[in-house]
């Protein structure tokens, strides 16, 4: 009889290994398919997805956006290939990436009304403090550039900040020389990337950082989902509204995981690891709404004005957050984690949750394969 | 020369005599077609009379009808107002000032939380002044609204719903006497055209006793 159990319990978990395995073996595929067509996708310049026909292809961004969103798509492929492990084609590419990231003319306000440069800057900034980092970088003498090129771009980043304390991409509110309307989670983006850049020793304006953070916090509602916007009184939505949960799921990933790092250097903020667990339960819980999100083509047209394009920028985020967790905690989350990215990919390897432009597969394969490699971090440290 | 004559008068009495009656009877031939015409005349005149009759009959039924039903939605209307709508247009005025004073309220909470927000931020900048500024002529604005909707309140409470009665009960007034005119002016019409149907039955039969009589 004890045998029998024995044998039984060591089945299951044979059978458990192999799922494991499985779920692996499919994060690795997706990860070396999305690779290889970023890298087909690398032009000579080293940047990524340059929409040349803008006029063409875009019913309202004029060249400027196009170029705010390729910079910024640049940024997001450096990344997924610099979080890789170190190989020689790699370094290659995301070094003329970054090459051409630091050399390129600095991205300007597209109109009165829109302010996409600053996508632009925030994930110049992260992948800047990212190749600080990198040994390849490190090691080709590039290093004194990228923080020159960051400081740059940070200056920049400042006179964006809303007087509401945050970041966001369009001024129309005032179309003031300083925008007013701010956003969770482009504040989210640019405070990960200030410290980032202060973890490096970099010149920080630390009361801009402050602030960015507080703002984050301001944002976070009840029920530890955030509001889109920086609202002077936070409110939650009933029903289908965007500021809940169902609503919220993608920027609870990214402002969870800004507030946690802020906590781990020091700042007071409401995000340890147990926020973040939650914040993972929430998003796999109501997976379905990014799930009906993607792919559609209006804006925050699905159920709780989900948007396509929050699938991935929401996922590159978890994935992060799984590398912070404990092994058996993250494992917990890693096979619905690789589902929900590789049943995206495409025979080309590319990934997309919105069509926009040129950018649209590059910037989903970019997040889609740097959120898998954090995430399989996660569950084979 | 009286032998001569006395053939010539024979024959003439005997051809007179004959005229006679052969005029007799064809004068008695077209009296009796007269006759026939004048009641067949009369006879479609009185079903024609009768049949305006029934249509006036009907008609009258479907203009009482509407005057009644007119009469009837002008009582509810004046019984509905004096029940509810009366006290409940109040009621929605003060409705209406409640959320102008609800939306003042939070206009002021809101410009107090911004100009925290930007204090405690110390992000000093054109911007803030700018949507600072905006936020007190909101605020002017959302006072003239309560001032509005007070104003709203005094206004029906003064005149609009004496006003109002004033029109309700003129509408019972005008739907009752428009039933009692309509009702006199029904009689009037058909006392008139059953005097009508009354001659022509009475010519009628005076024509088919003369008819008989020949």
């Amino acid at each position: 009889m004890n045998s029998l159990l024995i044998a039984a319990l060591l089945s299951l978990a044979s059978q458990q290994t192999s799922t494991e395995a499985q779920t692996l073996l499919d994060c690795e595929r997706a990860i070396e398919r999305g690779t290889t067509f970023l890298l087909g996708s690398q032009q000579e310049n080293g940047g990524f997805s340059l929409n040349k026909n803008p006029v063409i292809y875009d019913v309202w961004a004029n060249v400027e956006t196009n170029r705010s969103w390729h910079m910024a798509t640049t940024a997001i492929a450096a990344m997924a290939l610099m979080v890789q492990p170190a190989d020689k084609i790699r370094n290659t590419r995301f070094a003329h990436a970054i090459d051409y990231l630091c050399k390129s003319e600095m991205v300007k306000r597209p109109d009165d009304w829109d302010t996409d440069n600053t996508w632009a800057y925030v994930y110049s900034l992260c992948a800047l403090t990212q190749a600080a980092r990198n040994d390849f970088i490190k090691s080709s003498r590039r290093s004194k550039v990228v923080e020159s090129r960051a400081q740059q771009i940070m200056n920049e980043l400042y006179k964006y900040q809303s007087p509401m304390g945050g970041w966001a991409y369009y001024a129309d509110e005032t179309k003031a020389r300083t925008p007013n309307w701010a956003t969770s989670f482009q504040t989210a983006v640019a405070v990960l990337g200030l410290l980032e850049a202060k973890q490096l020793g970099w010149a920080v304006d630390e009361h801009r950082l402050q602030v960015a953070i507080n703002t984050i916090i301001h944002c976070r509602l009840p029920d530890g989902s955030y509001t889109y916007s920086v609202d002077v009184i936070p409110q939650l939505d009933a029903g289908v509204g965007i500021n809940n949960v169902k609503g919220s799921l993608a920027r609870i990933q990214s402002c969870n995981l800004a507030l946690y790092k802020a906590k781990q250097m020091g700042y007071s903020t409401p995000i340890g690891k147990d926020e973040l667990v939650v914040g993972l339960q929430q998003l796999f819980t109501n997976h379905h709404y990014l799930d009906i999100a993607r792919g559609r083509p209006l804006p925050h047209e699905a159920y709780h004005a989900n948007s396509g394009y929050f699938y991935f920028f929401g996922h590159y985020y978890a994935g992060q957050i799984l590398e912070l967790l404990p092994v058996a905690e993250a494992k917990q989350f890693f096979p619905a984690y690789v589902d929900s990215i590789v049943k995206t990919q495409h025979g080309d390897g590319s990934m997309l949750d919105y069509f926009m432009g040129a950018t649209g597969k590059e910037y989903g394969a970019a997040f889609g394969v740097a959120g898998l490699v954090h995430a399989k971090n996660g569950v084979t440290r | 020369m009286l032998t001569s004559r006395v053939p010539f008068f024979y024959i003439f009495i005997s051809y007179s005599n004959s005229m006679r009656l052969t005029l007799t009877l064809l004068l008695t031939c077209f009296g009796n077609l007269l006759l026939a015409q004048e009641v067949e005349d009369t006879s479609k005149e009185l079903r024609l009379a009768e049949l305006r009759m029934t249509s006036l009959l009907a008609m009258q039924d479907l203009e009482s009808h509407d005057a009644k039903d007119s009469l009837a939605a002008a009582e509810y209307d004046l019984n509905l107002f004096t029940s509810f709508a009366k006290v409940n247009t109040e009621k929605s005025l003060r409705l209406d000032l409640l959320l102008e004073q609800d939306a003042l309220s939070d206009a002021t909470e809101e410009l107090e939380q911004l100009k925290i927000m930007y204090d405690n931020n110390n992000l000093a900048d054109v911007t803030a002044q700018m949507v600072l500024k905006r936020a007190e002529r909101n605020l002017a604005r959302q006072m003239i609204s309560v001032e509005l909707a007070k104003s709203e309140i005094d206004k029906w409470l003064q005149f609009g719903q004496f006003r109002e009665q004033q029109m309700l009960n003129n509408a019972v007034t005008s739907a009752k006497l428009n039933l009692t005119s309509l009702q006199a002016e029904h009689t009037s019409s058909r006392v008139e055209l059953s005097a009508e149907i009354d001659d022509l039955k009475a010519y009628l039969a005076e024509l088919r006793a003369e008819s008989s009589d020949e």
